[in-house]
């Protein structure tokens, strides 16, 4: 494909060392199944899970045996908001809060758990796209059993302070969700400092292969969860069904990876923000949506309210670019985390995504703000005086 | 041609976009907008009864401008009254307009029926 890649909040490419590790399962006599422990086959392969499992762990500071494999970050979510609430609640329902801007794998999970009688309420960001903590302070003292944020928004590249939040809840006894999809290798988690319960992870976002990802689930204050699916006594009984071997091995390659390169890449992602924004600051009518002291660096939400984010894309025609969340492309229906930071209509409509990578380079970054410029030139020229 | 690409040729060509040296007072204009914030604006130069120019302004989804753009090269030369039988929907397979954008065709109509209303009204 002869397109620029500037869609890495979306996903990333599979890193050749992520490709190897998992090649090398498939290649070799790497079939065994992890829960057949009666033979070598299967112990082999059990071994490796045990070694990606601490790599995991490593990561956000966890111990292994709080990570339970899933399908990715989507089902991690879900088994972290359904599964607690169904194994907690007894006699009354439970307080869950959350936020508008999450990702529709948390907001349609908890609108789930409210049709089976939960208590469920969704918190206003500010206009930058990220939590208040004195508003989230005040909503924990009214009592919740349950607060689930993401940690970077997957649209504008909010970052929510979840060290903070996580220690306000920590003191209420509110059990503390975070969404880690986006940060995951990105930004650092303690999950012991940070006093998260529970975290969703996800491999493809870092270089690692779709269909996999991990929840962490805090054994000192959550313990158990009441399973999604049934058949097997794999992963403690709450992710049952056979491990993808080959997939754990490469989110765990994925993420020793964004590990040891984290800091180079975060300062990579920052010079390309900085680039681009340089040189895009004089078009007119432009504006960056969040706060710039405040968002991931690899996330550059623009809006040109003027103008209609599809044609913008289109006219990107070097560019693979997208409007925000890959998971709501399927309709029409504008980005709820955009209406919910107060934008119009117009800023909505004009709202385009561009993410950048560890691959991205300077001259990719170049024909990003040259392609923009010369879109908006196109499509002002279109428009007229339409206003 | 595939009609990706035929799309994108549309999308591109700004040979009939309605700019600002064009003299507004020798064209019809018709203009019809939705709630989504798309708007289009048909402008038509008539000479005894037939399209002598036809120019466009949109704002709104590719397809909408392209169909738009589509439209304005085809009438050129066409008899005005051609324009109340004309066949959207064969603008619509040249591109293959997904289902889910169908209402740009109702947007594009009405403003041509806009339009061609003040055919008379001097």
């Amino acid at each position: 494909m002869n397109k620029v890649y500037l869609d890495y909040a979306s996903t990333t490419p599979i890193a050749e060392e992520v490709k190897t590790d998992m090649k090398s399962v498939l290649d070799k006599d790497l079939f065994g199944n992890p829960s057949s422990l009666d033979h070598e086959f299967g112990a082999v392969v059990n071994d490796l899970i045990d070694a990606a499992r601490l790599d995991i762990a490593a990561l956000i500071h966890a111990d292994a045996n709080e990570i339970v494999w899933t399908s990715g970050a989507t089902e991690a979510n879900n088994l972290a908001l359904i599964g607690f609430c169904e194994f907690k609640m007894k006699d009354k329902p439970l307080t869950i809060r959350s936020s508008f801007i999450e990702h529709k794998s948390i907001i349609e999970s908890l609108m789930e758990l409210k049709k089976r009688g939960q208590r469920v309420e969704f918190i206003a960001p500010n206009k930058d796209g990220y939590l208040d903590c004195e508003l989230i302070s005040r909503i924990l003292d009214d009592g919740v059993d349950l607060l689930s944020c993401m940690h970077i928004n997957n649209e504008v590249g909010s970052v929510n302070n979840i060290a903070l939040i996580g220690s306000m809840c920590r003191e209420r006894g509110t059990i503390f969700h975070v969404d880690a999809a986006q940060s995951v290798g990105k930004l650092p988690l303690n999950v012991s400092e940070d006093n998260i319960d529970l975290m969703s992870l996800s491999a493809h976002k870092i270089y690692g292969p779709k269909g996999i990802g991990a929840l962490f689930i805090n054994q000192a204050t959550v313990g158990r969860l009441k399973p999604l699916i049934f058949g097997g006594g794999q992963e403690r009984g709450i992710r049952p069904g056979t491990l993808a071997t080959h997939q754990i091995v490469g989110m765990a390659s994925a993420v020793r990876l964004a590990q040891s390169s984290m800091q180079n890449d975060h300062q990579h992602l920052s010079k390309c923000r900085e680039l681009f924004l340089e040189s895009i600051k004089n078009i007119e009518g432009l504006g960056i949506n969040g706060d710039p002291e405040n968002t991931y660096p690899g996330i550059v939400s623009l809006c040109i309210p003027d103008l209609n984010a599809d044609s913008l894309i289109f006219a990107m025609d070097k560019l693979a670019i997208s409007k925000g969340s890959a998971c709501s492309t399927d309709n029409d229906e504008p980005s709820h985390v955009l209406k919910s930071m107060g934008l119009s209509q117009k800023e909505i409509n004009g709202t385009i995504r561009i993410s950048f990578g560890r691959d991205t380079t300077f001259h990719e970054v170049e024909i990003a703000s040259s392609s923009l410029k010369a879109a908006i030139e196109h499509l002002r020229l279109i428009k007229g005086d339409i206003k | 041609m595939r009609r990706v690409e035929i799309l994108r040729e549309a999308f591109m060509n700004i040979d009939r976009v309605f700019e600002s040296h064009h003299e507004l007072g020798s064209y019809l204009v018709g203009c019809s907008d939705n709630q989504t914030g798309m708007t289009v604006k048909v402008f038509l130069k008539l000479e005894s009864g037939s399209i002598e120019d036809a120019k466009y302004q949109v704002l709104g989804c590719p397809h909408m401008i392209g169909l738009t753009s589509m439209l304005t090269n085809e009438i050129v030369g066409q008899e005005v009254n051609a324009l109340k039988g004309y066949d959207y929907l064969s603008l619509a397979a040249a591109i293959d307009l997904p289902k889910n954008k169908k209402d740009r065709l109702f947007l594009l109509e009405d403003a041509v029926k806009d339009c061609i209303k003040h055919i008379g009204k001097g």
